[in-house]
This record gives structure tokens, C-alpha cells and sequence, in this order.
């Protein structure tokens, strides 16, 4: 009895993806066509579909004809998981037309496919093959009448009918039976981006909204699965993003601005040897390590050879990964299948629920592809996944060496939220490595490119804060109340009790004659009066200036001894420009420094530096400071023993809110050091010269000097006359 | 959308005025009038090869439950009741109005099953019509009256 309504329209195939392409589910009650040449896969499909939906009170009848044999059918089909033996008769009924239709004709097996519908009363029948009929019938206009008749008989019984065929898309003109189905399924098989791919296209499907695009599919033990990753993997809309991802490797997050926005994918593009996967492996790791679950999917390096990776460079990624918090998945670049791994990624970033996603590299991943329109594709779709599961995908790209693209097909960044080159120079004798923000949507990232060293513990990035430090830290105006001394009382005396505090004081003047005792004298000041101090020399050993300190009287040792002060020394040979600002706001914030000074700043030129660089960063590195509470004294080493130029001449006079001068001056036949406070910002200052010596307990402040003769510098004009 | 219970609520309000009380012979005519009714609309649709196709399962079904449906015959213009009409002897009117109120029932749902109930509405009205052309007998009217109408319908059909 069939007079009750089907409760639903559509049936579950069981192939993995194939209901999505007919949007609802595949019709239920249509006459259907698979076609394609033998072998490409059309009976394993409605096999599957047979299997998935036959039940004893809806059976599914199947009618061989004169293609394969129904015990071939039967023997083949074992291997496959979604054979089930207790469901053959019982459910999944064969037939055997063959020698029917060899001796009786199209009539008389049409008379008996309705005779076993009736007896049977089938959900699916199914007739493999039905170039058979066409074979046999004696014109078209026979086949036509069979094959409407026959369609219009299984309609009548509400069946889901597949008719199997090895016909062509030629066909499709010609014969009658396509003008007669409802659906239409051309499977085929054939070379596309670089792999044998097996492709299923819906060409018609009646009553529905189908995709009308070729996919791709395997057929494995499970049977026929499709990918599909246009109807699969399709990007949600999730409105503007409100959680950001801090990535928590060293300083990378002062270049992303908030953070990048969740759901985001960023290309991490390089040439080979740049730190690329580094830098992915530490994204997973940081982010583990605060609680995210990452994955990530390595075309190129073995789980065992990442994890001895992270081994070399002190992480505990192998904790990590045993506690659940990161999964590594490695595909051999032979075995990429670019749709079916692109769900199989989907999936595993859906089961662990990662919260952070790195493929290495998405170039070898879509290494195959010629098409750049299909890898832009391909990348999106990748995108999307990310975006849809609200992770941050960082995706590696070889960049090819001596290319000026920042990807390796040139097209991948136009589909990704974000873009971090890193990149490699040389300079001199040694390669440095650098970082850039390329393109950060919906974030105000920190542009330029920044030095990066890759050791134990990961990466380190060294910021330069100068590029755009004049947009974000304009540096709060000094309160002329609080000052802090010198150390040194006539000093003081002469900028009304001392230097402002987070003021900048320079203190320029030739080599020998004082500035680093001054330096000290400033530092030990503070570590009497509590005050943390940090000395950081350009030019000499720690040990050699605590001796220099002890020297000179002043207790330096006992303060280091005591955590009151530390003396750093910076090799320019370890250390670049760049690194200074990083390195010494890290020291300050972790050491709550209050008095820092930076002996030898105009060390910090190199043959490379030009002033203006250099002008430039001692502007960033004050205003990190004077933002870091700190009080500075930077020493710069003047050219000459009796001239001011140095610093004015150099432009650096803006940088500093105090100008002290050291310089000798000639006096009854003999050259004696002298001091001028040349400039203080926010206070009055007595203008004189004073002489100055270095006794036990450093410099001290001595008699103004009367007159002053500013000596000629060699090789220029004698300069006028001053009084002071 | 017209479901089952539509179309059984249709069924059964026009059997209950065309059927009611009348001897086997007389439910056999009604159902020759309103069956036809419906093939009739249908046929101008459908045409002849798929109304047969489904006659030909409706047929398979009701003889399955009520053997003595197997006596219909489908032929090119819709039933033959001949054999029916010769076999109805010892058949029980109600169970007869049983067995034909499955036949229809079951022809509009396979019908409104096949062409997503398009033609649902207009199959109604059909039926409806012929009940009321082939005229429910009043409260008031005496059986016998209903009976000679009966007939008389019966014999107008034949010729």
C-alpha cells in the first residue's frame, strides 16, 4: 500500500558530500542517468547509495544487464565498508537481465522489470547498464518508447531510479533517454593539476538548486567520496571581528597593533631559511602554552623532526603535544590531495577545536596547481576554513629567491587578511633577519622592517618603535617639581637642584675627559637614594667600568652586589642599532629602572648609519624612556677637545631636554677641563663655565670661569671672542 | 500541500453522499461516475501511458488488500466494471464502499505524490461536482427514491 505521503523529498545518498551538491538532498522519486566511461565509478556510486538507503521494507532492486555479471558485482563489492551481507537479498536485491534481454528483447524485459516491481515494491531500482537497451533496441524511436515507458512505469511506483550508462557528453545531444531522465550525473576520470582525478558533475537535476560545477572524488574502502570544497567549504559571514589573538612571541605583538583578529589568515612569506616555520612552530607553542589549542599541517618536516626542532630551541612541545594542546599533521608532498586534504583539514581543525592553525607550506601544499586562479581559490577556501571555525591561520609561502613577490604564485595575498614577510640581507660579513607587517586588515600594525634573531627560546624581535613612534607616543611634558640629582652638587646647583625627572640629559665631550665618570656618578646616586640604575656601555667591559667606578671612589660593585644598579655591556659586534631600543625597554621594565645612562651613543653609528638614522633612533629610544618613568644621561663623543659643534652639528640638541658640555679650555698655559650646562628644558640654568676636576668620588664642579677663549678647531678660521 | 487525510476527507464526504445506503450494484455505479470524473481531469494532463502506469500500482496495492478488486480491468479510456458488477454477488455493501474508498484514496495520493499536488485542487472539485450531479438523496427522501435514482443513472451510464 502506498497511499501515504513520503514524509521526505529527498533520500541520503551515504556518499560523503555528494547531498550537498543537489543543495536539500538527492530527489527522491527521480529517474536519474550516471554517465561515464567503464571504470569511472559509477556503479560503486549507486552501489553506496543502495546500500546506505535499502531497508527490508524499502528495498532497492538492481537489475544487471549485460554488462557485468551479477557474481562479478557481487565479488567486488566486498571490500568496500558500506557492503553490508545481512542487507543482500534482504534488502539490496540483484538481477540478472542478461539472458533475458539476449533472447527475448527490450518488451518482454521491460514486462518483467515492472512484474519484479510490483512483487517487490523497491525504494531504488536501479538498471546497470542501460547501454544495453540501447544497444539491443532495433532504432531510436524504439529506444525511446522503451525508455519513456520504463521511466514513466518506475515514476508511477515513486521509485528513485538510477539508470548506469557508458555514455559521453556527446551523447547528451543524441540520445533520447537524456530528454527523458530528471537527473543527470557525468562521472569521468582524467590528469588535472598534475594528479589523476576522478570528477563528477551534476549536468540536470530536476527540482533543484544543484551545483553545476566538476568535482572532484576518491573512491577508498569507505566507497565513493566527494569533496567538493565550493559547496563544503563556504566562507560565513561572522560581522566585524571583536576577539583578537595575541600571539605572545617575543615583541611581535607591539608590530600587530590589538592583535589580529580572530577568523583571520596570515601569509607568512619568505625565502627558504627565513625562520618561516619557526615562527609557525612558536605561534602553536605560545599559544598552547597560554591555553590555545593549535594544529598544525606540515607538508615539508616529519612530526619527530619538528619536535627535535622545538627540542633545539628549549621549548616543551613535546608536553605540549602529549597533553592534547597541539597536534602535528604530516602529509608526504607525494600523497597531497589538495580537495580531499582541504576537508580532511576542515575536519581536524573542527574535532580539536585549534584556536590556532599553521599549514607548512601552503606552496608545497598547492604545488600541483598551474592555474593561479585555482590556487587563489584553493588558498581562500583555506581561508575560509580558518574563518569559520574563528581561528588565526598562519600559512607559510616560499617566496622564490630574487623575486620581488611576497608569495610564492603571487596570488595568495590577495585572499589572506595579513602578510609577515621575513627576509634575510647581507651585511658584511653576517646575514640579518628581518620582520615586516605587511598587511594586517582591521588593525593599525607597526610598519617597516624589524630585525629578528632566531635562537634558543624562539624568536626575538627587535621593534623599531622610531617609524611611527611620533603617531603614538608623544611624551608627556615634564613636571618641573620632581628632579633627581646628579650626583654631583655643583652640577645640580647649576640646573636649579638637579636634572627634571624622565629628562634626557647629553653630555658630549672628547674622549678622556669625563663623561662616563659623570655617568657613574649619576648612576650611584641613585642606587644610594634607592633608585634602580642601569649603566650601559658602548665601548667597554662591565668589569672595566666597575673598576673605572671604583676608581674613581665610587661604590659601584656593592650597588651591582645589591640589585641597586646593573652595568650592561652592548657589543656592536652581538648587538645591532636596531636591537638597542628592544633590548634596553625590556631590561628597564623588567628592572624597574629609574636612572639609566647610555655611554657611547655615538657608537651606535656604523659605517652604514647615517646621522639622520641615528638622530632618529636616540628620538625613539628618549621617548620609550621618558614612557618607561625612566631618567636618562646619554654621552656623546665630541670630535674635538675645545669645540661645541658636535652635537648641534649633528642635529641631536632636539632629542635632549639637557645639554651639558664638557670641554677644555686653556688657562695659564694649560688645558683644563671645564663644564657648561648648554641647555635645560623646563628650567633656568646658570649659563657659566666652570672648571671641573676628578678626584676620589668623581667629578666635581670647581670655579666659574672668568673668560673664556674658545680655542680654534685645526684647520679653521680662530673663532670670535666670548664672554660668558 | 494535500495529504493523504486530504484527500481521504474528500473521498469520504462524497461517498458519504453519493454511496450512502445504496445496494452493491448502486456503490459500484457511483463509483464508475466519480472514478471516471477523476480520470477524466487527470487524463487531460497526464495523458494515457502515465494514468495507466498508475492505475496499474493503485490496481496492484488494492487487489492486495481487497481481492475483489482484482475484477477491475484498466484498459486505454480509464476501468472496466464490467466484472466487477458480475462479481458482486455475496459481496457486503460496506465492505465494497471500503475497498473503493482505498481505490480513490489511493489514486489522488499517488496522483498529488507524482505532480506535487498541482493537480490536487482541481481533482477535488471534480469529485465534489459529481457528487452533487449524481444528487445525495435528501434526510427526507425515501430510500426507495434513492434507489430508482440510482438505477436510473446506472442505466444512462451503460448506454
Amino acid at each position: 500500500m502506498t497511499n501515504k505521503k513520503l514524509d521526505d523529498t529527498c533520500i541520503e545518498t551515504g556518499v560523503r558530500n555528494l547531498d550537498s551538491l543537489f543543495g536539500a538532498g538527492f530527489p527522491q522519486g527521480t529517474v536519474t542517468l550516471i554517465a561515464g566511461p567503464p571504470g569511472s565509478g559509477k556503479t560503486i556510486l549507486t552501489q553506496q547509495i543502495c546500500f546506505h538507503n535499502a531497508s527490508a521494507e524499502r528495498p532497492a532492486l538492481y537489475f544487471n544487464t549485460l554488462s557485468e555479471p551479477t557474481a562479478k558485482t557481487l565479488r567486488y563489492l566486498k571490500p568496500f565498508s558500506f557492503f553490508d551481507p545481512k542487507k543482500l537479498e534482504a534488502a539490496v536485491r540483484f538481477v540478472d537481465l542478461g539472458i533475458l534481454l539476449r533472447t527475448k528483447g527490450l518488451d518482454e524485459t521491460s514486462a518483467l522489470i515492472m512484474n519484479r516491481v510490483r512483487e517487490i515494491k523497491p525504494g531504488i531500482v536501479v538498471l546497470d547498464s542501460f547501454k544495453a537497451f540501447d544497444d539491443l533496441a532495433r532504432s531510436k524511436e524504439e529506444l525511446r518508447k522503451f525508455a519513456y515507458e520504463l521511466a514513466i512505469n518506475l515514476m508511477a511506483w515513486e521509485t528513485t531510479t538510477f539508470l548506469l550508462g557508458e555514455y559521453g557528453e556527446a551523447d547528451i545531444h543524441t540520445n533520447p533517454l537524456f530528454s527523458i531522465v530528471d537527473g543527470l550525473i557525468l562521472v569521468s576520470q582524467r590528469e588535472q593539476s598534475g594528479e589523476q582525478q576522478r570528477l563528477l558533475r551534476v549536468m540536470k537535476m530536476r527540482g533543484t538548486n544543484h551545483s553545476r560545477d566538476e568535482q572532484s572524488f576518491l573512491i577508498s574502502s569507505a566507497g565513493v567520496e566527494v569533496f567538493a570544497p565550493r559547496v563544503t567549504i563556504l566562507r560565513e559571514d561572522r560581522g566585524p571581528p571583536v576577539d583578537r589573538c595575541k600571539t605572545r612571541i617575543s615583541n611581535l605583538d607591539d608590530l600587530l597593533g590589538d592583535g589580529i583578529p580572530r577568523g583571520s589568515s596570515l601569509l607568512i612569506g619568505g625565502v627558504a631559511g627565513t625562520g618561516k616555520t619557526v615562527l609557525l612552530l612558536e605561534f602553536l607553542y605560545r599559544g598552547a602554552l597560554a591555553g590555545e589549542k593549535g594544529i598544525l599541517f606540515s607538508f615539508e618536516e616529519t612530526e619527530e623532526r619538528l619536535r627535535a626542532s622545538a627540542r633545539g630551541l628549549g621549548w616543551q612541545l613535546d608536553e605540549q603535544i602529549d597533553r592534547g594542546m597541539i597536534e602535528i599533521i604530516f602529509i608526504p608532498q607525494p600523497e597531497i590531495m589538495v580537495e580531499a586534504h582541504l576537508l580532511m583539514i576542515k575536519e581536524r581543525i573542527e574535532a580539536t577545536q585549534a584556536r590556532r592553525v599553521a599549514v607548512d607550506s601552503v606552496s608545497v601544499f598547492l604545488y600541483k596547481i598551474r592555474d593561479p586562479q585555482i590556487v587563489r581559490e584553493k588558498t581562500f577556501q583555506l581561508a575560509s576554513i580558518v574563518q569559520n571555525a574563528q581561528a588565526v591561520g598562519f600559512f607559510a609561502t616560499d617566496i622564490p629567491y630574487g623575486s620581488r613577490s611576497i608569495s610564492r604564485f603571487g596570488v595568495e595575498e590577495t585572499v589572506v587578511d595579513g602578510v609577515i614577510l621575513l627576509s634575510l640581507t647581507e651585511e658584511g660579513m653576517e646575514r640579518q633577519r628581518y620582520i615586516e607587517v605587511y598587511k594586517l586588515r582591521n588593525t593599525a600594525h607597526l610598519k617597516g622592517r624589524h630585525s629578528i634573531i632566531v635562537g634558543t627560546g624562539g624568536l626575538t624581535i627587535f621593534p623599531r618603535y622610531n617609524v611611527e613612534v611620533d603617531l603614538h607616543e608623544v611624551p608627556e611634558p615634564l613636571e618641573p617639581s620632581q628632579r633627581l640629582s646628579s650626583g654631583i652638587t655643583g652640577l645640580d646647583a647649576l640646573c636649579e637642584g638637579g636634572f627634571l625627572q624622565r629628562s634626557v640629559t647629553l653630555v658630549s665631550g672628547s674622549a678622556g675627559i669625563g663623561k662616563s665618570t659623570l655617568g657613574l656618578q649619576f648612576i650611584a646616586e641613585g642606587a644610594k637614594r634607592g633608585e634602580p640604575g642601569l649603566y650601559v656601555s658602548l665601548e667597554e667591559g662591565s668589569a672595566q667600568i666597575l673598576k673605572s667606578a671604583a676608581g674613581v671612589g665610587l661604590p659601584l660593585s656593592d650597588a651591582v652586589a645589591k640589585g641597586l644598579c646593573e652595568v650592561l655591556y652592548l657589543s656592536r659586534g652581538e648587538f645591532r642599532t636596531s636591537h638597542f631600543l628592544t633590548l634596553l625597554a625590556d631590561k628597564i621594565q623588567a628592572g624597574k629602572i629609574r636612572r639609566l645612562v647610555l655611554d657611547g651613543v655615538s657608537h651606535i653609528v656604523t659605517d652604514g648609519n647615517f646621522p639622520e638614522d641615528l638622530r632618529q633612533l636616540l628620538f625613539a629610544l628618549v621617548t620609550r624612556f621618558k614612557a618607561l618613568d625612566v631618567t636618562t644621561l646619554l654621552t656623546f663623543e665630541a670630535g674635538s677637545m675645545y669645540a661645541t659643534g658636535s652635537v648641534t652639528d649633528h642635529g641631536f640638541s632636539p632629542v635632549a631636554d639637557n645639554i651639558v658640555l664638557l670641554r677644555y679650555i686653556r688657562s695659564s698655559g694649560e688645558d683644563r677641563p671645564s663644564l657648561t650646562v648648554v641647555k635645560t628644558r623646563g628650567s633656568k640654568h646658570d649659563r657659566g663655565t666652570y672648571y671641573f676636576s676628578i678626584t676620589k668620588g668623581g667629578l666635581e664642579v670647581e670655579d666659574r670661569v672668568a673668560e673664556l677663549v674658545i680655542l680654534p678647531e685645526p684647520g679653521l678660521n680662530p673663532p670670535p671672542r666670548s664672554g660668558t | 500541500m494535500a495529504d493523504e487525510h486530504d484527500h481521504r476527507a474528500h473521498v469520504v464526504a462524497w461517498m458519504a453522499r453519493a454511496t450512502e445506503n445504496l445496494p452493491a450494484e448502486g456503490v459500484v455505479l457511483a463509483f464508475e461516475e466519480g472514478f471516471g470524473a477523476l480520470w477524466r481531469r487527470a487524463h487531460q494532463t497526464l495523458g494515457n501511458v502515465t494514468l495507466t502506469a498508475i492505475l496499474d500500482r493503485v490496481l496492484h496495492y488494492a487487489t492486495e488488500k481487497y481481492p475483489m478488486m482484482s475484477s477491475l480491468e484498466v484498459e486505454a479510456r480509464g476501468l472496466r466494471f464490467d466484472k466487477l458488477r458480475e462479481n458482486l454477488e455475496g459481496v457486503a455493501p460496506a465492505q465494497l464502499r471500503e475497498a473503493i474508498e482505498f481505490v480513490m484514496v489511493e489514486f489522488l495520493t499517488v496522483l498529488g505524490n507524482l505532480t506535487a499536488d498541482i493537480l490536487s485542487p482541481s481533482l477535488h472539485v471534480e469529485l465534489s461536482k459529481v457528487a452533487r450531479d449524481h444528487g445525495a438523496p435528501d434526510e427526507a427522501e425515501a430510500p426507495d427514491e434513492r434507489q430508482e435514482q440510482v438505477s436510473k443513472n446506472g442505466e444512462d451510464a451503460r448506454r
